[in-house]
């Protein structure tokens, strides 16, 4: 379904980071958003989801407006996320992590055919694993997520470059699904294969476009060097 | 022999009571990091329940209703208006239920009476072990107890709501997004663990005199359990309950009663100072 971003504002308490910022992401529509550290990704994803409140704007899943709803509420509502840090449950194991993601035995036994480490470490607290592993256990969890968006926030950080190409299947599958994804990065082999449009994040909002045909890795380079 | 088996029998009698009072504590404090200092008055409440129930000339099974709609009632209230505002400020919620804790017993002083109250067992008689007769409703709340904690403990490990408790103490931002309603669940888990205070101090009241006041005791005593075992897990309030009911006893029946409450104190605030995490650490 389509997000759309209208005008939203917000920051850390009086401190706005965005200020009307206006987006969308159609159905089937891979848009990275690319740019620095410190150039407000993080926080935008945490605006989208629910963790920190709007100062202004209209966020609409399809029709239905979801700045009323609170963060559980926006996931029920199919905005599903992978968080940059604190993606996992710590002192859960790796299966009860995946239980939560509310999939059946079936598709989480699917998932874990997807990265093999999973399938190893199903009873190991999730906190004793590496930071890579982390990261593929919390993209893992959201990809078992139903819903109709997904905002991913530097899923490939840390992680080894076969897992990084099956995430890269795995955001493909939920693309031709119809899923709306909104995909924060730095990883520019992680870009071009995936995006369909990208977004260049500076401090104080979006700078410029790439279509799909302009999308190149000296393009991409130009956005996180501003 | 026989004097051993009567000291078991005694201390496991002083564990289990303990246990029961504490849990609705840690409960509180597990999950939600809030030291409810009402929890006392929430046992308060809960004693009461028999003591209407008689009053009414209700049967005593009637206790069970009265007891939780009472607290059910006070604990749903005082979530909405106070402690709602006040998850994850530690110290605010500290002093809030402070100040509540006054209220209710002022409360309980105008609707009760200050003075003090008995209620008869509802299961008289003793159980023969051996030579040694023990009254039998003691047997029977140490059976439930034993019961109840084992079947908590294995709820909250295995059941869909344990595993969704868990996910909100662990990241409770991470639990938001996977769906998870956390002020209900938080509002559900502090409502349950006033719930579990009530409940001991409606099981307890026949070996207790009830009073507005007699909330004091049940919190510092819970709270040593909690001290000593590790604050925050099942586990280590059994442990804890363990060391303090078994050493207030063994000294009780060695010495006398001041010198197993004496004890009991030294110990908590030997822990409080030396070993602050408690018996059993957390991970
Ligand atoms: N919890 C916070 N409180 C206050 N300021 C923050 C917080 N987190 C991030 N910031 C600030 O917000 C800005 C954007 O940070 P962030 O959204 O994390 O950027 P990015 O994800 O692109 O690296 C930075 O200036 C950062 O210092
Ligand atoms: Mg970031």
């Amino acid at each position: 379904m389509t997000v759309q971003l209208d005008k939203i504002s917000g920051g850390y308490g009086d401190t706005l980071i965005h200020r009307e910022l206006s987006l969308s992401v159609a159905a089937g529509e891979v848009v990275a958003i690319v740019g620095r550290n410190g150039t407000g990704k993080t926080t935008l994803a945490r605006l989208i989801t629910g963790e920190l409140p709007l100062a202004g704007g209209v966020i609409r899943l399809g029709d239905r407006p979801i700045r009323p709803l609170a963060a559980w509420g926006r996931a029920r509502a199919g905005v599903v996320s992978m968080p940059q840090t604190g993606m996992v449950f710590d002192t859960l194991s790796v299966h009860e992590n995946l239980l939560l993601s509310g999939a059946t035995p079936a598709q989480i036994a699917a998932i874990t055919r997807h990265f093999p480490r999973l399938a190893e470490r199903m009873t190991q607290t999730a906190g004793s694993m590496s930071g890579g592993e982390r990261k593929i256990l919390g993209f893992a969890r959201a990809m078992l997520m139903p819903g109709t968006a997904l905002v991913l926030d530097e899923p490939s950080e840390g992680v080894q470059p076969e897992n990084i190409a099956r995430m890269q299947a795995l955001i493909d599958a939920k693309r031709q699904a119809g899923t709306a994804v909104l995909l924060l990065e730095q990883n520019i082999s992680m870009i071009l294969a995936v995006a369909d449009r990208v977004l260049a994040m500076d401090v104080g909002g979006l700078t410029f476009a790439l279509e799909k045909h302009q999308i190149n890795r000296e393009a991409v380079l130009s956005a996180l060097e501003i | 022999m026989d004097t051993l088996v009567l000291f078991t029998l005694n201390a496991t009698w002083q564990i289990a009571a303990l246990a029961l009072m504490a849990l609705g504590l840690a409960l509180v404090f597990g999950l939600l990091r809030i030291m409810n200092m009402a929890h006392g008055e929430f046992v308060m409440l809960g004693a009461y329940a028999p003591v209407l129930a008689a009053q009414l000339g209700l049967p005593a099974l009637a206790a069970v209703p009265i007891c939780l709609m009472m607290v059910g009632l006070t604990a749903w209230l005082v979530e909405r208006l106070v402690v709602r505002h006040l998850y994850a400020r530690m110290f605010d919620s500290l002093l809030a239920t402070w100040a509540l804790s006054i209220l209710m017993r002022k409360g309980a002083e105008l609707v009760f009476g200050r003075q003090f109250r008995n209620v008869a067992s509802p299961l008289d008689g003793v159980t023969q072990i051996g030579a040694i007769g023990y009254p039998s409703y003691r047997l029977a709340v140490i059976a439930l107890v034993l019961a109840g904690g084992l079947g908590l403990w294995l709820w909250y490990r295995r059941s869909a709501t344990g595993l969704r408790l868990k996910a909100m103490v662990d990241n409770p931002a991470l639990a938001q997004a996977v769906g998870i309603n956390t002020a209900r669940l938080s509002a559900m888990a502090f409502v349950s663990g006033c719930l579990m205070a009530g409940l001991a101090g409606m099981l307890l009241a026949p070996t207790l005199s009830i009073s507005p006041g007699m909330g004091l005791d049940a919190l510092i005593r819970s709270f040593f359990a909690l001290i000593v075992g590790g604050l925050g897990s099942l586990e280590g309030l059994a442990l804890g309950a363990s060391v303090i009911g078994g050493l207030q006893s063994g000294l009780s029946a060695a010495f006398t009663q001041t010198a197993g409450y004496l004890g009991v104190l030294s110990l908590a605030i030997l822990f409080l100072w030396r070993y602050p995490d408690g018996l059993y650490r957390r991970r």
